[in-house]
């Protein structure tokens, strides 16, 4: 009898795997990798998303090397939401596209300008959509022209940009996780990568290259951009970037290698009710090319340099805060989340208040950079 | 019929009667031969033995040695016979057709109402050879035979205690088999030698004929795909396993000798891990425990994660996949079960042709399935590397019956993954371990050490423990060094 239950129970497992027909097979073949997308506004209907998509070609990625023709196709669609673009797009790829393994999502500066919401709740309502994926805005221009450049080295060109900023220095995969988690953060202004397209005189040819970050409001709308230097020195503050270059005037330049880049944070409280904020930067100089005529194997000439180095990431850090506090009204540098960790009681009763409190709090570099290595030469070739 | 003749009959005191007897009951046995004597003065004898059994150039050397006729008379006393062989006597004829049987060879004499056994046995069959399916680089290199009296002799050899006990113990009631139960008194665990025991004493079988049939007879569960005994060829590995306290059955006949209980974590166990460094050892049973994660899941994780889950792969492996599978006219889950069905033909071709055959199996499994068919479109290549991985992974596992295990396992993993993905892999994986889990052997948990827990035995798993002694010899060292310095 018991016997006989078992075997029922699990033929009726058996029936029931084979009867409910959802099964989420699917082959390889069957499957279109939407590596990169870009998403705009479509200028003609404004309540229209364009949106374009970057697709393997599997059979030409096969043939490797030799197959002089691209590996990737472009296709367009236009759509109410971003799910109903997409949706709109399938109409017409023979296989199902699968945007699992979308690293890159370029969005229009237009689109910035009006507002990202809706890209983000379709990002993160949707399971389908890959968390780590990296957003970008498009500074002057559209997501659909970044899509068109060809770019040589990649076998996707929308995979540049992450790389470019891999190689600048900067994590990748992240950004969108990092947009979610500063736009829900005490006082934070959320930020996001931004690529540019130019075309150099010389050679012509559009490319791509990082241009640095787009500060959003907190409603998800572009403010303004921070260029590559301002970012990557906001990147030393917010703790993202793991090297750095600096050239000083010594005079004629002498150029270091920042590595170990590391700050601190330190808020006080002052009577008149604002926050003082003080930034330590720290970080180890490895002198990498030194054009002036100081012999750095003199100590003097050493402690010059390295006050010259500390001078000038103090001018380069204060026109960062100057341009952050006075331009864009928006704290990047995670100052407010300091106050919230340092003094959680003023920060619950002046919360509300942080964003105009910010713009005029008193904020103070303090650069702490020293000089460890010197490279392989003492005096440089030119002075005898 | 002829065992109720046999049965009650009492040796007679008459020659002829005897013969007469033997005679029907060998009817028909061309190898059976009667060798009778008539000498002078002492009453006539009869020298029943089977040739080839028996030892005939012994027999004519050794027994018929007469100095001089005065001799003969002499031949058959008791006295010249003990000096000949090991002799002992019996009043049964069936006790005299056993020893027969056996390869003794029996005497019986006119107005006696016993027979003379006389060891005279034949030393024919394999000489001791290497081992053919465990073979290790560092270790000793005598296997087996299909002579159960040597088999006992190697273990022996490597045991000199009499605390190696050895009991015969018939089986098969038309075969005869001898099993000898192999322990060592005072470390062999008792509730699992007297299992042991006892389930062999149950056995009603007319035959057996290799060690397989006694496994499948005394084994705790028939349907499972795990064996639950050892089976070795070596001698070393035997003496080894009975210094951990577990018993050995040895069979007459065969080569491979029997192992109680065997565990699921002593698959991982080599015998050369105790010959080598144990740090390489330990690295070794690491590997092995990897390759046997491969030989069980690859194909089946394959399937799943890239036609379930193309997400959990990193961008760039999946250019190379989507690439490769272009163009392949099967489901994945079906190309992966075509080559590896194609695979085990490829094997159980390879063991049974000949040699001198085998090598073309090799060369067209090699070409027609490794090259062809991948150019050919049928199948990807990734997916020929995935199971020619798998194959690799499986033979490395140091037991071949285990390994048998994991690549019938493999199958139902392989379906389960191509209906559910990855949630029928963990599926397949939790209905193994339950089983696992409920599995015992000879009253031993399967999966021990590991569940339920022994923290004591747990270190044996994973890494090869080293034995330790070296400070002690390093201390012999240091003072003879020191010894030396005084001297000087």
């Amino acid at each position: 009898m018991k016997r006989k239950a078992k075997k029922t129970f699990i033929i009726m497992l058996i029936f029931v795997s084979l009867l409910c027909g959802c099964w989420d097979r699917k082959e390889l073949n069957d499957q279109l990798f939407d590596l990169a997308g870009g998403i705009d506004l479509d200028r003609e209907k404004r309540e229209c998303y364009l949106i374009s998509a970057q697709m393997l070609i599997p059979a030409k990625a096969a043939e490797g090397q030799e197959s002089s023709k691209s590996d990737y196709f472009l296709e367009t669609s236009r759509g109410k939401n971003v799910y109903d673009a997409i949706q709109e797009m399938q109409k017409y790829l023979s296989r199902s596209m699968t945007r699992a393994h979308r690293g890159n999502l370029f969005i229009g500066e237009a689109l910035a300008r009006d507002g990202i919401s809706e890209i983000l709740d379709s990002y993160t309502r949707d399971p389908k959509s890959r968390i780590r994926t990296d957003l970008w805005i498009v500074k002057d221009g559209t997501a659909l022209e970044i899509m068109k450049i060809k770019y040589p080295l990649e076998k996707m060109p929308a995979m540049a940009p992450i790389k470019i900023h891999q190689a600048a220095g900067g994590e990748v995969g992240t950004s969108l996780v990092e947009y979610l988690i500063a736009s829900r953060g005490e006082g934070s202004y959320p930020t996001l990568p931004v690529v540019k397209m130019v075309i150099k005189p010389e050679l012509g040819i559009p490319t791509m290259t990082f241009y640095g970050r787009a500060v959003f409001s907190h409603g998800h709308k572009l403010l303004g951009y921070l260029d590559y230097d301002e970012s990557h020195n906001r990147g030393w503050i917010v703790g993202l970037i793991d090297s750095s270059v600096l050239t000083v005037e010594a005079p004629g330049p002498v150029t270091g290698f920042i590595s170990n880049p590391k700050s601190k944070m330190q808020t006080t409280l002052l009577k008149s009710g604002s926050v003082k904020t003080e930034i330590t930067i720290k970080g180890q100089i490895t002198v990498k090319e030194n054009d002036s005529p100081l012999d750095l194997t003199d100590e003097s000439n050493l402690m010059q340099l390295q006050r010259l180095f500390n001078q000038e990431i103090n001018k380069e850090m204060m026109q960062l805060i100057h341009k952050v506090q006075k331009t864009l009204k928006a704290d990047v540098l995670g100052i407010g989340e300091t106050v919230y960790r340092q003094h959680p009681h003023y920060w619950k009763r002046n919360r509300d208040k942080w964003d105009s409190n910010f713009v005029d709090s008193e904020i103070i570099i303090h650069p702490k950079l020293e000089i460890k290595r010197i490279g392989l030469q003492g005096s440089p070739v030119h002075v005898k | 019929m002829d065992d109720v003749l046999a049965k009650d009959r009492k040796i007679s005191q008459r020659l002829a009667e005897n013969e007469r007897i033997l005679r029907s009951l060998f009817n028909n046995c061309f190898d059976i031969t009667f060798r009778p004597f008539f000498p002078s003065d002492a009453p006539a004898a009869l020298l029943v033995y089977i040739a080839g059994l028996a030892d005939t150039d012994k027999i004519n050397n050794e027994l018929f040695r007469p100095d001089t006729p005065s001799q003969w008379n002499s031949l058959f006393t008791d006295i010249h016979l003990s000096t000949v062989a090991s002799s002992d006597t019996t009043e049964s004829i069936q006790e005299a057709v056993e020893g027969l049987l056996q390869g003794q060879s029996v005497l019986f004499m006119e107005g006696r109402p016993d027979c003379y056994f006389l060891d005279l046995k034949a030393k024919n069959g394999r000489t001791i050879q290497e081992p053919a399916f465990e073979q290790t680089i560092r270790g000793p290199r005598d296997s087996f035979t299909e002579q159960i009296e040597v088999n006992v002799i190697l273990i022996r050899k490597r045991i000199q205690s009499t605390k190696l006990k050895l009991e015969p113990i018939t089986v098969g009631s038309i075969s005869r088999t001898k099993l000898i139960i192999v322990y060592l008194e005072g470390i062999v665990d008792e509730l699992v030698l007297s299992q042991v025991k006892e389930r062999i004493a149950r056995i009603r079988t007319t035959a057996i004929l290799e060690s397989g049939y006694i496994e499948e007879m005394i084994e705790d569960v028939s349907f499972s795909p795990f064996p639950q005994m050892q089976v070795t060829e070596r001698p070393d590995i035997v003496s080894a396993n009975l210094f951990e306290g577990k018993v050995a059955v040895l069979t007459d006949g065969t080569p491979n000798a029997l192992i109680v209980p065997m565990t699921f974590w002593t698959t991982f166990q080599s015998a050369e891990d105790y010959y080598e460094r144990f740090i390489f050892a330990s690295l070794m049973r690491w590997t092995r425990l990897i390759l046997f994660a491969i030989s069980l899941y690859l194909p089946s994780l394959f399937v799943a994660i890239t036609t379930f889950h193309s997400q959990l792969m990193p961008t760039n492996f999946l250019f190379s996949l989507t690439a490769a599978r272009e163009g392949v006219p099967f489901p994945s889950v079906i190309e992966a079960l075509l080559i590896e069905f194609m695979f085990e033909g490829l094997r159980e071709a390879g063991i049974r042709l000949p040699k001198a055959t085998g090598s073309a199996v090799s060369i067209v499994g090699a070409l027609v399935i490794g090259q062809a068919a991948v150019q050919a479109g049928i199948v990807s290549a990734p997916m020929v590397i995935v199971v020619s991985m798998t194959g690799i992974a499986s033979f490395a596992i140091p037991r071949y019956n285990m390994s048998i295990a994991f690549r019938i396992l493999k199958f139902p993993m392989l379906i389960l993954s191509g209906m559910f993905g990855l949630y029928g892999v963990t599926m397949g994986t939790i209905a193994l371990l339950v089983h696992l889990a409920r599995l015992e052997t000879f009253g031993v948990p399967y999966l021990s050490p590991v569940s339920p827990l022994r923290p004591e035995g747990i270190k044996e798993v994973f890494i090869r423990p080293p034995k330790l002694e070296s400070k002690r010899f390093r201390n012999l060292f240091a003072r003879l060094r020191g010894k030396i310095g005084d001297e000087a």
